[in-house]
This record gives C-alpha cells, structure tokens and sequence, in this order.
C-alpha cells in the first residue's frame, strides 16, 4: 500500500476522533482512492481507546492496543513500524495534532518532485499562542471546542488557521519559510525509516524527551535524502495532558533540560538542529495560512 | 527551408512574417522530429551584445546544476539587432546555443518567440521574453521538479532586478552598466550564480513588502510545456509595440489561468535583468514610462477588453533557500535599516 500513518496515543480519548477526522478519506484531498492505513497504537491508555469513538467515520483505522506500555512512545513506534505496510510512512508521534487538508497530497508531491524525501509539516497550536502559556490565561479543553466550532470544523480543514498560532523556537516572528527542527508529521519511506532502526529506544522518558527531534535529525541527515517542509499545511496540537506541551514553561524547561542531557549522552553531541537546506512545497490556501503577513501585525 | 512543413504546432504562418536565416544549417522534418529533447530555451535578443553572453553563461551546462546530461537547446533569437550578435563573443561557453537571426523583424519580440517556438524540440519551453536576464543556479532543476509532482505545471521564476533598486529609479540616482559589471566581479560571478541575490533587487510591482509568497504578475522565464504553449497560440502577435507592451503578462496570464494548469511560483531561484536599453528600462523619465504603461494597458484593454492583467490564481510553492540573502525579506528589512529608512 501507499501510505501508513503511525499514530501515537495516551490517554487522549478527547482527541483522538478529531485527529482520525483529519485523517479520514473525506477529509484529506486524494484521499478517496488512497490505499493507506492508520495504525493507532494506544501506548497503555489507562482507559483504553475505545473505537466507537470513530466508528462514524470514513478512516482505515488498525488500532494496537499495549497494554503495560513504556512510557517513552519508542517502543510503539517500533511496534507499529513492523505492523506497517505503507510504501511511506507518515509518523504522527502525539496523537493529538489534527491535519489541514492537503497535508498528504502535498507530501506526495514531494515524493514526486524530489529525491528521497523526508517531508516535515509544520506544527501549530490550536489556540492564541502556545499552549503553555495560554492555558495560564485561561484556554482550556471547552474554550478548545469552542474554537473548532467557531471554524466549523471539518467543514473546511484550512479554516484551523484561523484559530491556530504556529510553534516558535524563539522570539522571532515566525514564517513558512524558517527551518523546522522536528515535526509531528513527518513523511518518509517506510525502507529509510526501517534502515535506520526506526526510533531508538534509549530515549526512554515518558513521552519519549528528544526522541521526536533525533528521528527528524537523523532522517534528514541521512545520504541521499531530501529535506522537505511543506507550506500552507499544517498539523495542529490539541490540549491534552502532555509532558512538554501542556503543562508550565518553567517545568517546561526543567524538563527540556533533562532531554537535552539524554540526547547529548546518546548522540555525543547537542546539535539538534540540522544544517541541510530545506526544499519547500506547498500553498497558501486561505488569507489566515498567510502567517508571514500575520507576523507583521 | 521550409518551416510550414513542421506539422508540430498549430501557428499560422502570419502575413509579412519577416524573413529567417539559419545558422545552424538545414533540418529536416523527419530530423526535427527524431530529436525531441527535454527543454528549449527560448531566448529572445534586441541590441544585447554586452547582456547575452552572460545570459547565456547563466544557461551553459556547467553553470545549471544537472544539466551536464540534459538534452536541451537555447534558440536565441536575434530580433533585427542593429549589430547582429556575434556568436564569437558566447563561443567559450559549453551551452547548446543556435543563433536565429532575424534581419527585418518587427519591433514587438511577438513573432520571434512564435519562430522560436516554432523551431522549439523540446517536451518544454523556457520563455525569456528579454534576453538580458541572467538566471540563478537551479531554475532547471527546481523547474523539472515542478513537471515531476505536477503534469501540467506552468512554471514561473521571480523576476529581479541587477543593482540594489529597481533600475527604473536606480538609472536616474547613476546605477549604469559599469556599475553592474563592478557588483557582478565583486562577486565573482559566475564562480557562485546564487550569489546574485547579494546584488540584486526584486521587482515589486508596487508591493510595499517582499516576500517569496508575493504574487507574480509576469515573469523573465516562464516554463511551459511546448505542447500548451502552441495551444494557446503562442505569442499574441497583435501586441506590437516595440518590446511587446504588455505582450508578456498576456503570455503569463493567460497560461497560469489556462483550466486544469498547476501553476507554480519557485522560490530561492530568480532571472536577473542586466541594464540594457530596453523600453521601459533604460533611463527615461517616470513621465515617459507612465506614458508608455498607458499606451500599452490601452492595446491590453483592446485586444483583451479588460485591463486586469493581474492574475488571481492561486499558485503552488516549490523551492529553497539557498544562501541567507535568498531571503529576500530579511534582506529588505536590512537594506532598510542601513539607509536609515523606518521598517514597519
């Protein structure tokens, strides 16, 4: 087959059937015809997924339910990469981001145009600006809902610009041209991933610390890869209870350090930012995705 | 020889078409139609003895990255030159150059691209409607990557101007062409071709920011395919002012909003204008070529009946950012503060 999502889950019964909607055949541009497979791995929910949750909808789901998971998701994505079939593998390590639109038919036209490539969508918060620091000032799960109803979700998947703020790794405004350093999104195929021992299990903190940023590292590094990111597409973080995205910037911090040490111990060095130029493909679907206009306010 | 008999296009032969001559001998039918190859360069020249070799530099195989193995052709076409071209002056260069001279041409560049694409053998066409444009180092190769992910592409790079300013202001404040061959040794062009964006300006076309993602209303190099661009008749010989008028945002907007086209804006790559003495580029009055623009928009509006030359399709991105001054908005941003200007 085509394509398999590998999907991440714990204890995100909330957020799960939006994230599957944004995977779904009637959701994703080309997706009708598509011969893919989303491979949930419910990593030890302590309530396990239940699957009538999104029996209403139209997405070719394989659930994998671990029971007595570790809490790093390593071990499921290794489990899922084994399970997978998909000539591409599109790994989603925080099963709570929903998709724009276009997210798969923009990534098969970088394997179409460029060689060998490793394809990053952009990561946004749904919300006013990182959650973080929004849920301090109120945001929450019903002000969350509120938001995607205010769009009308899934109506017109692009309208989650409106109500989404893309992540910055710094102060700077930030643009669809600046170099993303991880994504929870990330296209490449399966034979690459598989050559490189998919995830590495050392990175054992709940939630995995830098694991996410040493498979995008490692991806795009790799001989003969193409770096791509995509412009005008996006996957969006919903709130839910995750060990660097939801909770304060300064436990936050203290525990971005500790991954930090993890990576270094592991890698032998703390670059965590690639150095390849990226390619881009993309769009700008509506004026909201305009985020480089944005910025100038 | 008879060019009517290459049954390969749709264009009529017009009345009083100028007369061709050939440098690069005879073909034959059945020859033209054995060698198709990939890409022709569609090259189009007026008095551009100083511009071409260096446009054409921009087009050699060792400057276009992959094009060592391409199977492509650049068809210059010199439009009536007061001093024809003299291919002694490219000769150096490792570029599949042939040299159509046209010696009673019309003024509007209209039927040399219409020859050109006449004579073209290539799956796609390149269009440069002004020849002085020299081009970045990946337009080949970013423009077959655009054919790979979508058929029926329609390819356009972002036109810039040589000199920090658009030409058009910077000719009246002394940017001249001895001042363009300083800034092209300063950086030891060809050694880097994406060095160009240290010394270039984009054109703006009365945007207030630049960026990448700004909409383009025409373009310096246009690819198509060769089979679309016959189809939309080529070139719009009615536009016969000399230099075209608005000949070619009629050619650009009438093939990115041609059904079932993806068109395509490439970032990180540009075809950059050497000053020469072009219509609305040389150092004339704003008097002048606000004139000029409105004699042209009135020829648009006659043979168009409308005079929205913009178009509003949306376009797919595709591209790079080579080096830090491909970034064409922080470059702006810091062009600004240097000459002490307010950046919003």
């Amino acid at each position: 087959m085509k394509l398999s999502v590998i999907l991440v889950a714990y204890d995100m019964a909330r957020e799960i059937p939006r994230t599957l909607q944004g995977l779904a055949r009637d959701y994703q541009q080309g997706a009708h015809d598509l011969e893919y497979e989303v491979i949930l791995v419910d990593n030890g929910s302590p309530e396990p997924l239940d699957p009538h949750s999104w029996a209403h909808l139209d997405v070719p789901v394989r659930l994998l339910d671990i029971r007595d998971a570790h809490p790093s998701p390593a071990q499921a994505i290794n489990i899922a990469l084994q399970e997978a079939s998909g000539e591409i593998i599109c790994l989603m390590i925080d099963g709570a981001h929903i998709l724009t639109p276009g997210v798969f038919h923009m990534a098969f036209a970088c394997f179409k145009a460029y060689e060998n490539p490793v394809v990053a969508t952009r990561y946004f918060w749904l919300g006013p600006g990182a959650q973080n620091e929004t849920i301090n000032t109120g945001y929450d799960k019903a002000a969350e809902d509120a938001l995607l109803r205010s769009v009308d979700w899934p109506a017109d998947g692009y309208r989650l610009f409106e109500i989404g703020s893309p992540l910055r790794s710094g102060p700077e405004n930030i643009n669809w041209l600046n170099r993303m350093f991880e994504s929870n999104c990330l296209f490449m195929k399966r034979s690459l991933f598989v050559a490189q021992g998919g995830a590495d299990e050392r990175f054992d903190f709940p939630g995995g610390g830098f694991i996410n940023l040493d498979i995008f590292n490692r991806a795009v590094d790799a001989p003969d890869v193409s770096a791509a990111q995509l412009i005008g597409e996006g996957c969006f973080h919903q709130l839910h209870g995750g060990t660097t995205t939801n909770v304060s910037t300064e436990k936050r911090d203290e525990s971005l350090a500790k991954y930090r040490k993890q990576y270094e111990e592991i890698r032998g060095h703390g670059d965590v930012i690639t150095k390849k130029t990226f390619l881009y493909m993309g769009h700008l679907p509506n004026d909201a995705s305009k985020i480089h206009r944005k910025a100038r306010q | 020889m008879k060019f009517d008999a290459l049954a390969v296009n749709t264009l009529k032969r017009q009345p009083g078409r100028p007369q061709i001559m050939e440098h690069w001998g005879v073909l034959s039918t059945s020859r033209h139609l054995e060698t198709l190859m990939k890409l022709s360069v569609i090259l189009v020249a007026y008095d551009m003895a100083r511009e071409i070799p260096r446009t054409l530099e921009s087009l050699s195989r060792p400057y276009q990255e992959g094009a060592e193995n391409l199977e492509y052709e650049v068809l210059l076409l010199d439009n009536g030159s007061p001093v024809p071209l003299d291919e002694a002056s490219w000769s150096a260069l490792d570029v599949p150059v042939k040299l159509i001279r046209i010696d009673d041409a019309s003024t509007s560049p209209a039927s040399a691209i219409n020859r050109g694409l006449q004579l073209a053998r290539g799956e796609l066409v390149c269009l440069m409607i002004d020849g002085a444009h020299m081009l970045t180092p990946g337009v080949f190769r970013m423009a077959l990557s655009a054919y790979r992910a979508f058929d029926n592409a329609v390819v356009a790079i972002r036109y810039f101007y040589l000199g920090v300013g658009e030409q058009t202001e910077s000719v009246l404040h002394g940017y001249d062409q001895e001042l363009e061959d300083g800034l092209l040794e300063r950086i030891d062009w060809p050694s880097d071709g994406y060095r160009l964006f240290e010394i270039g300006t984009p054109l703006r076309s009365g945007a207030k920011r630049m960026t990448w993602f700004n909409r383009l209303a025409e373009a310096n190099c246009l690819i198509m395919k060769r089979s679309f661009f016959q189809l939309q008749g080529g070139a719009d010989e009615r536009f016969d002012f000399p230099g075209g008028g608005f000949l070619n945002l009629d050619i650009f907007k009438r093939a990115v909003e041609a059904p079932e086209i993806t068109p395509v804006q490439i970032i990180g790559e540009g075809s950059f204008h050497q000053l020469h003495g072009g219509t609305t580029t040389n150092p004339v009055s704003q008097e002048e070529r606000r004139e000029k623009l409105e004699k042209y928009r009135e020829q648009y509006r006659d043979i168009r009946g409308h005079t929205d030359v913009m178009s509003k399709v949306s376009f797919t991105y595709m591209g790079h950012m080579p080096t830090q001054p491909s970034n064409i908005s922080a470059v702006e941003k810091r062009r600004a503060r240097l000459a002490g200007k307010p950046f919003e």
